[in-house]
C-alpha cells in the first residue's frame, strides 16, 4: 500500500479548489503556482513510479461505497505511468505555453483551475484500478473538457464546440458505465485487477459482449472514432494551449487508453479484432482525407489526430504483442508532436493573426525557428528518420505485415494520406509566397518557443537512441498491455527490412499525392463524401429537440384541466400496473364497527362532496371540500391515531384558508355553463380516477404483509428514547425520510414563490 | 374580512397559540406532537393574525423574513444527523442524555428534538412564505 499515491490526485485537486481565489496573484503569479504545483505532482509522478518500470505497480485501496462495489483502488503499474508522465510532462509545457498565449486581462483562475481539474481527472482515469472510478473520472475529464473548450465563453462557436464535445463524450460516457455495470454485474466484481487475472472467465460470461460493446463505444467517442470524430474539428474553438493539451496526450487519448487497459481481458474476442480494427481502419482514412480538405491550422491537425487515433486503435484491435508495443509506443510518439505542432499552430496564429493557409505562405522568413522547430515536429508526424514517428511507424508495419495482405496495404495508404497533410502543413504555411500580403507575422517570443522546443527535443532524443530514452518505460507500458513481460527492441535502424521499403512507398507516394494538388489553386479541396458526420449529428439533435417540443405542448398546454388529467390518469395507471398482476390475495377482515359508523361514513363525505360539486361558487366548494378532510381527521381519532388526528386536523384548516385566500385574488366568478360534453368528460375521468384509487386501496390492504408496528413499539423507547412511536419514526427510525421530505418542502416553497412572481411579471 | 369581534379573538389568542406550538414541539417525542404538527401549529397562528386583521399586517408583525427559517431549519437537522457521524455512528443517529437540573428535575435531553426543531422551522417557514407570497 502506498497512501501518496492520493496525494497524486489530491495535488492538483486541492489546488484547482484554491486558484480560483488567486485572482490576486496576476497573470505571473498565477503561472508559477500553477506550474510548481504541476511540477511537484510530476515529480511525485516519477518518485512512486519506479517500482512500475520492474514490472512492480504502487497500489493503495480504500473502500468508498463497498456496499455498491466501489472503491478508492488506485493502482501505478508501467501502462498509468506512461500516461502520468504525458499528462504532467506535456501539462507542465502547456501551463508555461498558456502563461505567454493567454493575455494577462483573461479570466486566468478560472482557466489554471479547469486545466488542474482536467490533470486531476486524467491522473484518475489512468490509475484506477476500480473500472466504477475509472467512469467517475471519466465524466470528470468530460465536464472539465467542457469548461476548456469554451473557455471563450462570449465566442459562440466555442461555446457550441465546448456544447458539443460534451454531448458526444457525455453519451458515450453513458455507454461506458452502462457497459462496466454489465460487466461488474456479472463478474462480481469491479476491480480492474480482478478482472484481470480472471480475463478467461470473464471473456466467457454470457453478459461480455453486451459489456464490451457498450464499453467500446465509451471509449470510441472519446478517442474521436469514426462516425463520433466530429466533435474534435469543433473543439478547436479552445484556446490553443487547451488543443494542444486536451486533443494531442490527454484526453482523445483516455479512450485509447481504456482500449489498452481493456485488451488482456477482450483481445482475443471475434467483437474485439471486427470493431476495434475495423472503426481504427477508417477513421484512419477518413481522419486522413479529410486533414487535406481544410485550411484551417488547428482543423487540419485536429483530423491528422482523428487519423493518428484510429492508427492506435487498429493497432490495439490486432491484439499481437508486437502491434500492443507499437501501439502503445506511438501514443507516446503522438503526444510529443502533436503537442509540439498544436503549440506551433497557435504561435503561427499570435504572431501572424491568421491560422488559414489560404491567407499563410512563406513565413520562413519572418519566423526562422519557429520554421525549423515546425519542420522537426512535422517530420516526426510523418515518420521521417531520425525522429520518434519514425521509429514506431517501422514497428507498426512490421506487425502490419504479419497480417493478412490487406493489412499493409492499408498502412502505406494510411502513411500516404499522414504524408501529404504534412508536407501540406509545412509548405503551405511556412514556404512558397505568402498568399495574403497584408498577413505580416512576427518571430515568436522565447517562452511561447520554449516548450515546443523542449518537445522537439523528446522527439528527436527518442527517435535517435529510442533503446536509451524510451525503452524501459515503453517496455513496462507494454507490458501491463499485453498481461506478460515483453522484451521489444527499439532500433532507429533495423536494416534494410521491408517494413522500410513500405515506409519509404508512404513517403514518396504522399509526396507525389502533395505535389499533384499542389498545381491547383490552394482553396480548392477535394471532394468530400456525402453528408459529414458533424451534419448527422445536428440533424439528430434538432430532431430531439423537435420531439421534447411535440411532447411538451402536447402535455403542458396550459390548461390546469388538462394537467390533472395527464397527472391523474398516469398514477392511477401505473399504481393499477404495479400491483395488478399480484395474485395473491388475503381475505380482508370485515371491521366489527357499529352500523352508526358505517353510516356516517358512508353519508358525511358523500354529502360534503355533493355540496362541493354542486355549489355553484368556489369558495363554498372549497369549504365543502375541507369537511371531507375533517370526517377523515375523525376516522383517525376513531382508530386511536392523536398524531394523525392532529397533524390532519391542522393542514386541513391551514390549506383550506390558503385556498380560499388564493379564490379571494382570483377574478370574479362568471356564472357561465360548461358545455355539457366538457361536463361529461370531467364526470368520465372523475369516475375512472376514484375507482381507480379504491381498486388500489383495496388491491394494497389485500395484499398479505407483516406488521411492522410491534418492532417499532418495541424498539422506540429503548432505542429512539422517546414513547411516541409516530415521532420517533420520524426522527429516527426513518429520520432520512423526515430530511428528504423537509427538503422538498423547501424546494416546494420555492417553486410555489417563483410561479408567484412570474404570474405578476405577466400580469 | 375584518370583524371588530375577530381581530380582537386574534389578538389576544397569538401568544398562547405559540405558546401551544411550543409545547407540541417539546412534549412530542414522548406524547402525541412533533415537529411537523407544532410547524403547523404556528403557521395556523399567524393565518388567523392574517385573516382577522388588515392585510399586509402578518408580515409586518414578524421581525424577520420568515424564508429565513428554512435554510436555518435545513441546516439544523442536517447538523444534527451529521453530529452522529463525528460519534462514530451512522448518520442522524440521535443521542439521549438524562440530566437533573435543580428546580426543574429529571430532564430527559435528546437530539432529536433538536432534528425536530429543524423540521419544526421548515414547516412554519414554508407554510409563512407561501402565505406572504399569495399575500403580495
Amino acid at each position: 500500500m502506498t497512501p501518496a499515491l492520493l496525494a497524486l490526485l489530491g495535488l492538483p485537486l486541492v489546488a484547482a479548489a484554491l486558484l480560483p481565489g488567486g485572482a490576486a496573484l496576476g497573470a505571473r503569479g498565477l503561472a508559477w503556482a500553477n506550474g510548481i504545483v504541476v511540477a511537484l505532482t510530476l515529480a511525485l509522478a516519477i518518485a512512486l513510479g519506479g517500482p512500475a518500470l520492474v514490472g512492480d505497480a504502487a497500489v493503495v485501496s480504500l473502500p468508498w461505497v463497498p456496499g455498491l462495489g466501489l472503491g478508492l483502488s488506485l493502482r501505478l503499474d508501467g501502462l498509468a505511468l506512461l500516461f502520468a508522465l504525458l499528462i504532467l510532462g506535456i501539462g507542465l509545457l502547456v501551463v508555461v505555453y498558456a502563461r505567454f498565449y493567454l493575455a494577462a486581462d483573461e479570466a486566468l483562475p478560472r482557466f489554471y483551475a479547469s486545466l488542474l481539474l482536467f490533470m486531476a481527472a486524467m491522473l484518475g482515469i489512468v490509475t484506477s484500478d476500480n473500472l466504477l472510478l475509472l467512469v467517475v473520472f471519466w465524466e470528470l475529464t468530460s465536464v472539465a473538457s467542457f469548461l476548456l473548450i469554451g473557455f471563450w465563453d462570449r465566442d459562440a462557436a466555442a461555446r457550441a464546440g465546448a456544447w458539443q464535445a460534451l454531448m458526444v463524450t457525455g453519451m458515450g460516457g453513458l455507454a461506458l458505465l452502462a457497459g462496466v455495470l454489465v460487466l461488474g454485474a456479472a463478474a462480481g466484481t469491479f476491480e480492474l485487477s480482478a478482472l484481470r487475472a480472471h480475463a478467461d472467465q470473464v471473456r466467457s460470461l454470457p453478459a461480455a459482449h453486451l459489456a464490451l460493446a457498450l464499453i467500446l463505444l465509451g471509449a470510441f467517442t472519446k478517442s474521436a472514432q469514426v462516425p463520433f470524430h466530429f466533435w474534435l474539428p469543433s473543439a478547436m474553438a479552445a484556446p490553443t494551449p487547451v488543443s494542444a493539451y486536451l486533443h494531442s496526450a490527454t484526453m482523445v487519448k483516455a479512450g485509447i487508453f481504456l482500449l489498452a487497459r481493456l485488451s488482456p481481458i477482450f483481445a482475443d474476442t471475434l467483437l474485439w479484432h471486427t470493431a476495434v480494427i475495423g472503426v481504427g481502419a477508417t477513421t484512419m482514412l477518413v481522419g486522413g482525407w479529410a486533414a487535406l480538405r481544410h485550411t484551417d491550422l488547428k482543423r487540419l491537425l485536429a483530423y491528422s489526430t482523428v487519423s493518428q487515433l484510429g492508427l492506435i486503435t487498429m493497432l490495439y484491435g490486432l491484439g499481437t504483442e508486437a502491434a500492443s508495443v507499437a501501439a502503445t509506443f506511438h501514443v507516446l510518439n503522438h503526444a510529443t508532436f502533436k503537442a509540439a505542432l498544436f503549440m506551433i499552430a497557435g504561435i503561427v496564429d499570435h504572431e501572424a493573426g491568421t491560422r488559414d493557409l489560404a491567407r499563410l505562405g512563406g513565413l520562413v522568413h519572418t519566423m526562422p525557428r519557429t520554421t525549423v522547430l515546425a519542420c522537426l515536429a512535422a517530420a516526426a508526424m510523418a515518420g521521417i528518420p531520425p525522429l520518434n514517428g519514425f521509429v514506431s511507424k517501422e514497428m507498426f508495419y512490421e506487425s502490419a505485415l504479419d497480417g493478412p495482405l490487406w493489412l499493409p496495404i492499408l498502412s502505406v495508404v494510411g502513411s500516404t494520406l499522414t504524408a501529404a497533410y504534412t508536407l501540406r502543413f509545412v509548405m503551405g504555411a511556412f514556404f512558397g509566397r505568402p498568399a495574403d500580403p497584408s498577413v505580416h507575422a512576427h518571430e515568436a517570443p522565447a517562452g511561447l518557443r520554449l516548450p515546443v522546443e523542449v518537445l522537439v527535443l523528446v522527439c528527436l532524443a527518442v527517435g535517435i537512441a529510442p533503446s536509451l530514452v524510451a525503452e524501459p518505460l515503453v517496455t513496462a507500458a507494454a507490458s501491463a498491455v499485453v498481461g506478460a513481460p515483453v522484451h521489444p527492441h527499439l532500433a532507429l535502424w533495423h536494416g534494410l527490412t521491408p517494413a522500410l521499403g513500405l515506409s519509404a512507398v508512404g513517403l514518396l507516394a504522399g509526396a507525389a499525392l502533395w505535389a499533384a494538388r499542389r498545381g491547383t489553386a490552394r482553396t480548392a479541396l477535394p471532394p468530400r463524401f456525402g453528408r459529414t458526420a458533424g451534419e448527422m449529428y445536428d440533424v439528430v439533435v434538432r430532431g430531439l429537440l423537435h420531439g421534447a417540443h411535440v411532447v411538451t405542448d402536447g402535455l403542458q398546454n396550459g390548461s390546469l384541466r388538462r394537467y390533472v388529467v395527464v397527472v391523474l390518469g398516469c398514477t392511477v395507471t401505473l399504481i393499477a400496473l404495479g400491483i395488478g398482476g399480484d395474485a395473491d390475495v388475503v381475505r380482508l377482515p370485515m371491521t366489527t364497527a357499529p352500523i352508526a359508523a358505517w353510516l356516517l361514513t358512508l353519508v358525511t363525505p358523500i354529502a360534503a362532496v355533493a355540496t362541493a360539486v354542486l355549489y355553484r361558487r368556489r369558495w363554498p366548494s372549497v369549504l365543502a371540500l375541507g369537511a371531507v378532510g375533517l370526517f377523515v381527521a375523525l376516522y383517525f381519532a376513531w382508530l386511536s391515531a392523536p398524531d394523525l388526528v392532529l397533524t390532519q386536523l391542522l393542514v386541513e384548516s391551514v390549506t383550506t384558508i390558503l385556498l380560499v385566500l388564493v379564490l379571494f385574488f382570483l377574478p370574479k366568478e362568471t356564472h357561465t355553463r360548461e358545455p355539457r360534453r366538457r361536463l361529461a368528460f370531467d364526470a368520465t375521468v372523475a369516475a375512472i380516477v376514484g375507482s381507480g384509487v379504491t381498486a388500489v386501496a383495496y388491491g394494497v390492504m389485500r395484499r398479505p404483509f407483516e406488521s411492522i408496528s410491534r418492532y417499532h413499539l418495541a424498539h422506540s423507547l429503548p432505542d429512539g428514547g422517546g414513547a411516541n412511536v409516530v415521532n420517533v419514526i420520524l426522527v429516527d427510525f426513518r429520520g432520512y425520510d423526515t430530511l428528504g421530505e423537509i427538503t422538498v418542502l423547501a424546494i416546494a416553497a420555492i417553486g410555489i414563490v417563483a410561479l408567484l412572481q412570474a404570474g405578476r411579471r405577466t400580469a | 374580512m375584518k370583524s371588530p369581534l375577530l381581530s380582537t379573538v386574534a389578538r389576544v389568542i397569538l401568544p398562547p397559540m405559540l405558546l401551544v406550538a411550543a409545547w407540541l414541539l417539546l412534549r412530542g417525542h414522548n406524547q402525541p406532537g412533533g415537529g411537523f404538527i407544532a410547524g403547523l401549529m404556528t403557521a395556523a397562528a399567524f393565518v388567523l393574525q392574517y385573516v382577522a386583521t388588515d392585510r399586509g399586517r402578518a408580515g409586518d408583525a414578524l421581525p424577520f423574513r420568515p424564508a429565513l427559517l428554512i435554510p436555518i431549519g435545513l441546516a439544523l437537522a442536517t447538523t444534527t444527523g451529521l453530529g452522529a457521524l463525528l460519534a462514530g455512528q451512522p448518520f442522524l443517529t440521535s443521542a439521549i442524555a438524562h440530566a437533573h437540573v435543580p428546580l426543574l428535575g429529571e430532564l430527559h435531553l435528546s437530539t432529536a428534538v433538536l432534528f425536530d426543531l429543524g423540521v419544526y422551522l421548515v414547516v412554519t417557514g414554508v407554510t409563512l412564505t407561501i402565505l406572504l407570497a399569495i399575500e403580495e
